[in-house]
């Protein structure tokens, strides 16, 4: 990060934001520009009332996507051009690919129960609740897998952890946020 | 009506709030990976029961505190815990592996309490001028403005690739064009969806672009440090601090004015003026930048406090937010609904001293907070990340849920945090996609009631618009600097 800073000529608040590989942003430039001809196509079929274009609900996607188009393609442009400057060179590094998937994976399966499943038990203790829902067995069983898996200690530590949180969690925010928890 | 705040904050509830967000604030900023943005994004969901003072106190505590906090780790293990820590981190580290992380640290609290300080003076004596100002706005003006402030967004997250930011923001106002047309009710992009219709709101997308979009970068990574077992003294001589009375002022007022461009954040103020901060240094101290300077730590601890005053400016005056973290404070603002823009002081009397009052206890808390938390937040450093990012998440779901108690919102949330993955993949910012989202209500409407007035008048009305017309200048300006940088580099 220290050289990057020395050696960037423009300072950027998102340090990460730049120049991809050639080829990613050939990729990543032509996804835009299927979208933005797409939202053409989709704002050409929406109604213009009074027979107004100036006041047209597509108006304003027209425009943002034509110009979509052509910042687009600067970058396109320009990365073709370093594609075939960089064709002997790959910058192609090995690295542990599935760990990166592990999270999102399990994220969209605990959102996916936490919109799907539906039940809910409460206990009370005095003027406090406690919601066993979705919320609470899928979070500490998604905290648990997680935590195994990235923090590297015993599985029952794992579960206490998670255990704990959730709990904490569902216990303030029902009681003290006043917030019903998803799924319940 | 200033005092009448000052005296209205001075509640129990109301300090407890200040100094449990400010030292929340400063421990969370502390950890490395956990961003004041995320900080922000994620406490608009616990602050949606909260009534408004105390939510507002909440927030600002946390805004204030987390910038600060960065520095902590910075110094300590050579870990910026925000990314506007980075030229603290230079600095900071190279004194604390010479014994002095305990001065190097002092001077970046007294750093941040005079930057705060500079922040707050600005805002409070420039508010009543942008309101006046922006008050004469009409619909062309407000089209122009908002444009603008995604373009500059993009132009500030992006440096040497102005274009890719501007992209992203592009992409922010298609995404907040689905759902009902708010002139004619007529659908948009909706594919029949009944989820659809009330458009996509921007809480969970800021939750999922700063909080699940970092949390899945950032856990597969490995990376551990050494902690220091001893911090040392926090102080350094009143008269060797007094001799950075200079670098704070120009400091303060480069963190200020960067504040208030949006997207400009707290990370381009620091580096900037740690740059002009260098190049204006005596021979004598120059020699020390790089290897440990206390004048470059003022340097970029002082701008980067003064942005959060800066950056709270146009988010009051003009409904426009100075950065990411200013995006989060709107969006908590808009759910107590605070209507946020020139007729802020007409629409909610007295809440603008509110909001400067919260700002200078919060400081005061800042200061006492940070120099009890540094040595407990050597104990923080020894958790993993493993441990730690994990257990967001449901914090995360639960913020989502929270705004609106709509299940939909996860989802948002979670396709958010993929989209902010995959363009932090392909190197693109994701903090215009927010500006976007939250100003293209404004930009659509503005736009097509301008055009119907533009075209019951002749052209000469267009060129009578003096204001639109300086501002439709600024915004070519914009365009060609981009281009510029895009042809140079």
């Amino acid at each position: 990060m220290r050289d990057d800073f020395k050696k960037k000529s423009y300072i950027s608040e998102d340090e990460g934001a730049g120049y991809a590989a050639p080829i990613i942003d050939l990729i990543s430039s032509s996804a835009i520009l299927i979208l933005s001809f797409w939202i053409i196509y989709e704002s050409l079929k929406l109604k213009i009332p009074d027979n107004n274009i100036l006041t047209a609900p597509a108006l304003l996607p027209v425009i943002i996507s034509i110009s979509l188009i052509f910042m687009t393609l600067g970058i396109f442009y320009k990365s073709l051009k370093k594609l075939s400057i960089n064709k002997t060179k790959s910058n192609h590094k090995e690295t542990d690919h599935l760990i990166k998937f592990i999270c999102p994976v399990a994220l969209f399966f605990y959102i996916f129960g936490l919109t799907k499943l539906k039940f809910s038990h409460k206990l009370y203790f005095s003027n406090y609740q406690l919601d066993f829902g979705p919320f609470l067995i899928l979070t500490i069983i998604l905290l648990t897998l997680l935590l195994y898996i990235f923090w590297k200690q015993k599985l029952l530590s794992c579960f206490v952890v998670s255990l704990v949180w959730s709990l904490f969690l569902s216990f303030t925010f029902t009681n003290f946020f006043n917030i019903p928890l998803p799924g319940n | 009506m200033f005092i009448e705040s000052l005296i209205d904050i001075f509640q129990p509830i109301l300090l407890l709030i200040i100094l449990l967000g400010v030292s929340l604030g400063i421990i969370w900023g502390a950890l490395p990976g956990l961003s004041t943005t995320m900080a922000m994004a994620l406490l608009i969901g616990f602050t949606s029961t909260m009534e408004q003072n105390i939510a507002i106190c909440f927030m600002l505590s946390v805004y204030t505190g987390s910038v600060f906090g960065g520095a902590i780790s910075a110094i300590l293990i050579n870990i910026p815990g925000t990314p506007d820590a980075v030229p603290t981190m230079i600095e900071g580290h190279a004194l604390a592996k010479k014994g002095e992380a305990g001065t190097a640290l002092g001077t970046a609290i007294f750093g941040s309490f005079i930057g705060n300080w500079i922040g707050i003076l600005i805002l409070i004596f420039l508010m009543p001028f942008l309101i006046a100002i922006a008050l004469n706005f009409k619909s062309w003006e407000m089209f122009l403005l908002s444009i603008i402030g995604i373009s500059v967004c993009g132009t500030m997250c992006s440096g040497e690739l102005p274009i890719k930011g501007w992209i992203v923001g592009w992409i922010g106002i298609l995404i907040a064009m689905v759902g009902i047309d708010p002139i004619y009710g007529i659908e948009r992009f909706t594919f029949n969806n009944p989820n659809f219709y009330d458009g996509f709101n921007y809480i969970p997308i800021l939750i999922g672009l700063f909080g699940i979009c970092e949390i899945v970068k950032t856990l597969p990574n490995k990376n551990k440090s050494p902690i220091p077992e001893k911090v040392g003294k926090l102080f350094l001589p009143l008269k060797k601090l007094l001799g950075y009375v200079k670098t704070s002022i120009r400091s303060g007022l480069i963190g200020t004015f960067i504040g208030a461009l949006p997207g400009a954040g707290a990370n381009v103020a620091s580096f900037l003026s740690y740059d002009i901060g260098k190049k204006r240094a005596k021979p004598e101290e120059k020699k020390l930048w790089g290897k440990g300077s206390y004048e470059a730590i003022v340097s970029a601890e002082v701008a980067n406090n003064a942005n959060i005053g800066g950056s709270i400016l146009p988010t009051l005056a003009l409904g426009i937010p100075g950065n990411a973290a200013a995006a989060a404070l709107l969006a908590a603002l808009t759910m107590k609904n605070v209507v946020v823009g020139p007729t802020i002081d007409i629409d909610h009397p007295g809440l603008v001293y509110f909001i400067y009052a919260v700002l200078l206890i919060a400081n005061f808390f800042m200061y006492a907070m940070a120099i009890a938390l540094v040595k407990p937040c050597i104990k923080l450093f020894s958790l993993s990340r493993g441990l730690l990012l994990p257990l967001i998440i449901p914090v995360c779901v639960l913020g989502a849920y929270a705004a609106r108690l709509n299940l939909y919102d996860l989802w948002i949330m979670f396709f958010a945090g993929i989209l902010g993955y995959i363009l932090s993949l392909c190197k693109y910012p994701t903090a215009p996609i927010v500006l976007g989202v939250i100003l293209a209500p404004m930009a659509d409407e503005n736009l097509r009631r301008s055009l119907m007035i533009f075209s019951e008048k002749d052209i000469l009305y267009f060129f009578q618009q003096y204001t639109g017309l300086i501002l439709l200048l600024i915004f070519i300006f914009i365009i060609f600097d981009g281009l510029r940088r895009l042809k140079k580099t």
